[in-house]
């Protein structure tokens, strides 16, 4: 029976992750199609758009993207072609994964050594929830680097427990060892796949080894106490010798661009609140008072913490969701507005019973949101996305909760009742996010999406000759990726032919400004258009260019406008 | 030892509320002004027979009547307009040190407890003190502040009721039924509807805790509001009373109502209300319920608020925060203690650790202090109606014999006019003329008997002498002006 509902849960997870995959979310924004490029790249030459071997980083736009993502992408392509659909596959299966990972995570709490109390539903209610989660699909169904650290990060934590579970009464067992060594690889990947694991990973691995340093020591006796050590020395300098490439580009400034960029320590916006708040006090008031007051340190930690809560605000979970448009979906946040009572009982539940998540759930659901803190444009949805693992464990535990205590009562028609109108309520919840997402939502954010370049792609394919100079707009996105992937530029021509400026733009961005000896890419399009040589091409964003053939996307937007100059 | 903590709460209270209240916040606010003149009305005038009405606000009855005491009592003024929200806020710190002793009383007698009532309801009482918005409220003439300390003074009143029921007569039982029920009426006709069924709602959780358990019923409750708010699309106005960032950081938000990147609470003591929610589910299951239900109980009655997002409803909120970071700094001194015994420290730990959260809460206050007193008039003068405090300042010293007054701006500074001659002059006898009236009739009204007040952008015609009334700001820069003119 438990195993059919499992198998029934993963059937509907990787239903809600695959379902029409190539049309929502609509078009391929730039950075998937940056990791679909790349993976195309490696797959035909195993060099990146640049032309580096087998890299563990992407350069792409300037932001260095980690390498796991791409390489995911691979198998899919070797078995389904290279197409948007295949590429997208391999972050779906990520979030089907990560939904059986979570089962297994609980599974493993609930078999804590000490006594606490055991909630025997809680692995498959809390993967349950994890598949319906609005959060958790919606960032399964792009490319996103973020769905592969989440699922080597959930898989670590249970490698982990698996290898507790599996110590013998003094010292690590082969299986436990074993274990270790998965969770090492795992924890390692995840740092191999999204930024942000390289601040929680470190932080994940302190509590799991203080929590469980009892177990992993348990005796004090100096034979076993040595053997123990040895044998975790195994996976640790494994994970080290791993990581030693990561350690050692970290003090590259390359690879720090994008994070300066993102970084609240350096986007600015402090120092003008700083600024502004100096300017408000009187005349003649002492200097010292003024930096007591006004000074970097308070106004970080301000910001920090603001961002840090912004995270637990109940308008982003349930409600308004990211900040960027992209992941948003109309009148929905990161969770079902349904499951804000469960959520409450679990939150409740777990602070007066010792429960076997207990400690995990409440640690995750605490660090989750501090890289995003740190960075500009909260709450990040992306950034945070470790969130959804607590929350949905908390959610499982409160609906248990709330069914133990209605069992109590001795009406069992207000019981029956009761769980009547809370499943009836959540198909209905759940039936309106599904329509918004999958219907209404993608015909809103298709131009965000890039919805429409795939049109352009096949319009200038088809009507132009090689040799005419095309000058595209590089006003909303990196243009020059969409033409690679939708064209299936070889590599080795791009490698040959790209100009790029390697001097980061205001958002941080390397800029490529020509690639195939006749493709220009400019910001200001108008003004360019009007230095070209005819016969040319210009084709800027709609409203960009006076007057040219308007190209729309997939659902009749105007997207761009086509210019030719005889 | 009570005299003592009732003299520190006092002074305390008294000096926060009372310290330069007519001169911070510049300005003054359209209620405020109302406030004023009804006072004024219930005071010269017969009941029922009204002069004034007052198109932009809805001044409470309970206020003015407040407020009409402290003109007959000190005469006409901004700080005696004000002074019944100030004496509002220390009754309101008073009645939550009693209230919270009483509740922490209820709470516990009936199980096995070993809280120290007196420093928990006496640190719940000083956090609510220095709360940024309860001295905010306490410094300015709204209803909000006496409907708040109304509320707290019936729910502890209602409290001593119960005291008298399990086990401890009181003599005076009838007389505080008498109270309790005009507290009812009051808090009613202070803030309508919220007061009263906050009042309410806390008299029921005390009655069911009492005599039986109501979680399930406030549960139901609780989903059926939800539903409800689902429904009508208002759930996420609901959702930033819940805020942590509202409650402790604040908004960049200018208003009347609230002063702009300063929370409900000083910011450090966050913690230690999570600690407290934390201390609170911890406790034996009953008490856990009781507390828990008293806690948010406001939380639910801001479901039915018919005024969505209500931040001064809000401000009911506040004593049972004040309550819950309490619990949880009396929980944080438990758990230094247990570390102190652990690793055999003397009195370092504690002694350093309370160091620190006073040093920190301290410095949040004065950053507070800083921006209500140099900050928010600048950010928020617009709220405060500062130019027409000064505009209407101006022509009830220049212009007494001026029987009329054009206006080109918002009709509303006529109130302004009327309150300062209050002050001046100890009567109302202008009236307001209309722009366009006054231009048509302009050859037909007396010379001398006609000012007019204008935005700083457009001159009327028929005018002249033009004074204009500069606003500056810390820099000395002039961002607004008020023209006034005699008419020719």
């Amino acid at each position: 029976m438990k195993k059919a509902t499992l198998i029934a849960i993963l059937i509907i997870a990787t239903f809600l992750r695959t379902y029409n995959l190539n049309r929502v979310p609509p078009g391929f924004y730039s950075d998937e199609a940056s990791w679909a490029y790349n993976a195309y790249s490696i797959f035909l030459t195993g060099r990146d758009e640049f032309g580096r071997l087998l890299p563990w980083s992407f350069e792409a736009f300037g932001d260095y993207k980690l390498g796991v993502t791409v390489y995911s992408i691979l198998p899919a392509y070797a078995i389904f072609g290279i197409s948007d659909w295949s590429a997208r596959l391999p972050t779906a299966i990520y979030g089907v994964l990560t939904v059986y990972g979570i089962y297994l995570l609980c599974r493993e709490l609930q078999k804590q050594h000490y006594s606490a109390v055991h909630q025997q539903q809680l692995p498959l209610l809390a993967a349950g929830i994890l598949a319906l989660t609005p959060g958790h699909i919606f960032m399964s169904r792009g490319i996103w680097d973020v769905q592969a650290a989440l699922c080597y990060t959930v898989f670590g934590i249970v490698f982990f427990l698996k290898a507790i579970h599996r110590l013998s009464s003094q010292s690590i067992s082969r299986a436990s060892l074993s274990y270790l060594i998965l969770s090492a690889l795992s924890f390692v990947l995840s740092m191999y796949s999204y930024n942000s694991s390289r601040v929680l990973t470190p932080l994940i691995l302190l509590f799991l080894f203080t929590n469980y340093f009892k177990f992993l020591f348990p005796t004090s006796s100096r034979k076993f106490l040595t053997r123990n050590l040895l044998s975790l020395a195994l996976p640790v300098s494994l994970s080290l010798l791993l990581l030693l490439p990561q350690l050692f580009a970290l003090t590259t400034p390359q690879v720090l661009q994008r994070a300066r960029y993102v970084s609240i320590f350096q986007h600015g916006e402090v120092e003008a609140k700083l600024y502004a708040a100096i300017q408000k006090d009187p005349i003649g008031q002492p200097v010292l008072l003024t930096r007591l007051l006004h000074n970097k340190p308070i106004f970080y930690s301000a910001e920090f913490f603001q961002n840090y809560l912004s995270h637990y605000e109940l308008d982003f979970l349930f409600l308004a969701g990211d900040t960027f448009e992209i992941f948003q979906v109309q009148g929905s946040g990161i969770l079902l507005v349904l499951f804000l009572p469960f959520l409450v009982f679990g939150l409740y539940a777990s602070l007066r019973y010792h429960y076997a998540y207990r400690n995990l759930a409440w640690f995750l659901l605490l660090i989750s949101p501090i890289p995003s803190a740190l960075t500009i444009f909260t709450p990040s949805v992306s950034r945070a996305q470790l969130l959804v693992i607590p929350l949905a464990i908390f959610t499982a535990s409160g609906a248990l909760f709330a069914i133990q205590l209605l069992s109590n009562h001795n009406n069992r028609f207000i019981v029956r009742a009761f769980l009547m109108v809370i499943f009836s309520s959540l198909i209905f919840n759940f039936s309106y996010w599904f329509k918004q997402y999958y219907i209404q939502n993608p015909p809103l954010v298709a131009t965000k999406w890039n919805d429409g370049w795939r049109e352009l792609s096949a319009i200038l394919a088809q009507s132009l000759d090689q040799n005419t100079p095309i000058l595209v707009s590089n006003a909303q996105a990196p243009s020059y990726i969409f033409l690679s992937w939708y064209w299936r530029i070889p590599p080795a021509a791009l490698w040959q032919t790209r100009v790029t400026d390697f001097q980061p733009d205001s958002n941080g961005l390397n800029n490529t400004t020509q690639i195939l000896n006749h493709i220009y890419f400019s910001k200001q399009i108008q003004s360019s258009c009007q230095k070209l040589q005819t016969p040319a091409v210009c084709v800027g964003f709609f409203g960009e260019l006076a007057n040219g053939q308007v190209i729309t996307n997939s659902y009749s937007q105007p997207v761009f406008q086509l210019s030719k100059l005889h | 030892m009570s005299k003592l903590v009732i003299i520190i709460i006092l002074t305390l209270s008294l000096t926060l509320h009372f310290y330069h209240i007519a001169k911070l916040t510049r300005g003054l606010a359209p209620i405020e002004v109302a406030h004023a003149l009804l006072a004024h009305e219930l005071r010269s005038l017969s009941f029922g027979n009204r002069q004034f009405s007052s198109s932009f606000d809805t001044p409470s009855f309970a206020y003015s009547a407040f407020a009409s005491i402290m003109f007959s009592v000190f005469d006409y003024g901004i700080w005696q307009l004000r002074a019944t929200s100030a004496l509002a806020g220390t009754a309101s710190a008073i009645s939550l040190y009693f209230l919270a002793y009483k509740l922490l009383q209820l709470g516990s007698h009936r199980f096995s407890n070993n809280t120290p009532l007196h420093i928990n309801s006496f640190l719940a009482t000083i956090i609510f003190i220095f709360s940024p918005w309860s001295i905010h409220f306490s410094r300015f003439a709204s209803a909000h502040n006496l409907g708040l300390a109304i509320y707290l003074l019936g729910t502890w009143l209602f409290s001593l009721l119960l005291s008298s029921k399990s086990g401890n007569p009181t003599r005076y039982r009838y007389l505080i039924i008498f109270a309790f029920s005009l507290s009812l009426f009051l808090a009613y006709s202070c803030v309508p509807y919220f007061a009263a069924a906050s009042l309410l709602g806390c008299a029921l959780i005390l009655i069911c805790f009492v005599y039986r358990k109501i979680i399930p019923y406030l549960v139901a409750i609780y989903l059926v509001a939800i539903f409800y708010l689902i429904l009508s699309g208002k759930l996420a106005i609901y959702f930033s009373y819940y805020s942590l960032i509202n409650l402790f950081f604040g908004l960049d938000i200018a208003s009347v109502y609230r002063v702009s990147e300063v929370g409900l609470l000083l910011a450090p003591f966050l913690p230690f209300l999570l600690l407290g929610i934390y201390h609170i589910a911890t406790l034996p299951t009953l008490r856990a319920y009781f507390f828990t239900s008293i806690l948010v109980h406001p939380l639910l009655l801001l479901l039915f608020s018919p005024q969505h997002p209500n931040y001064a409803n809000g401000l009911v909120l506040l004593p049972y925060l004040s309550l819950g970071i309490a619990l949880g700094l009396t929980r944080f001194t438990k758990l230094l203690r247990s570390y102190r015994f652990a690793f055999r420290f003397s009195n370092f730990l504690p002694f350093m650790s309370g160091s620190l959260i006073f040093v920190f809460a301290g410095y949040a206050f004065m950053s507070f202090w800083h921006i209500y007193h140099q900050h928010y008039p600048l950010d928020a003068w617009p709220q405060w109606s500062t130019h027409w405090t000064k505009g209407a300042l101006y022509i009830a010293q220049s212009y007494p014999q001026a029987t009329q007054v054009v206006m080109e701006e918002s009709p509303e500074v006529i109130s302004y006019v009327q309150f300062f001659d209050l002050v001046f002059h100890n009567q109302v006898s202008r009236t307001l003329i209309g722009l366009e009236s006054a231009t048509a009739l302009h050859a037909s009204l007396p010379d001398g008997a006609v000012v007019g007040i204008s935005g700083w952008r457009a001159t009327p015609p028929n005018f002249q002498n033009t004074h204009h009334i500069s606003l500056p700001d810390q820099q000395g820069t002039v961002i607004y002006k008020i023209g006034l003119w005699r008419q020719i």
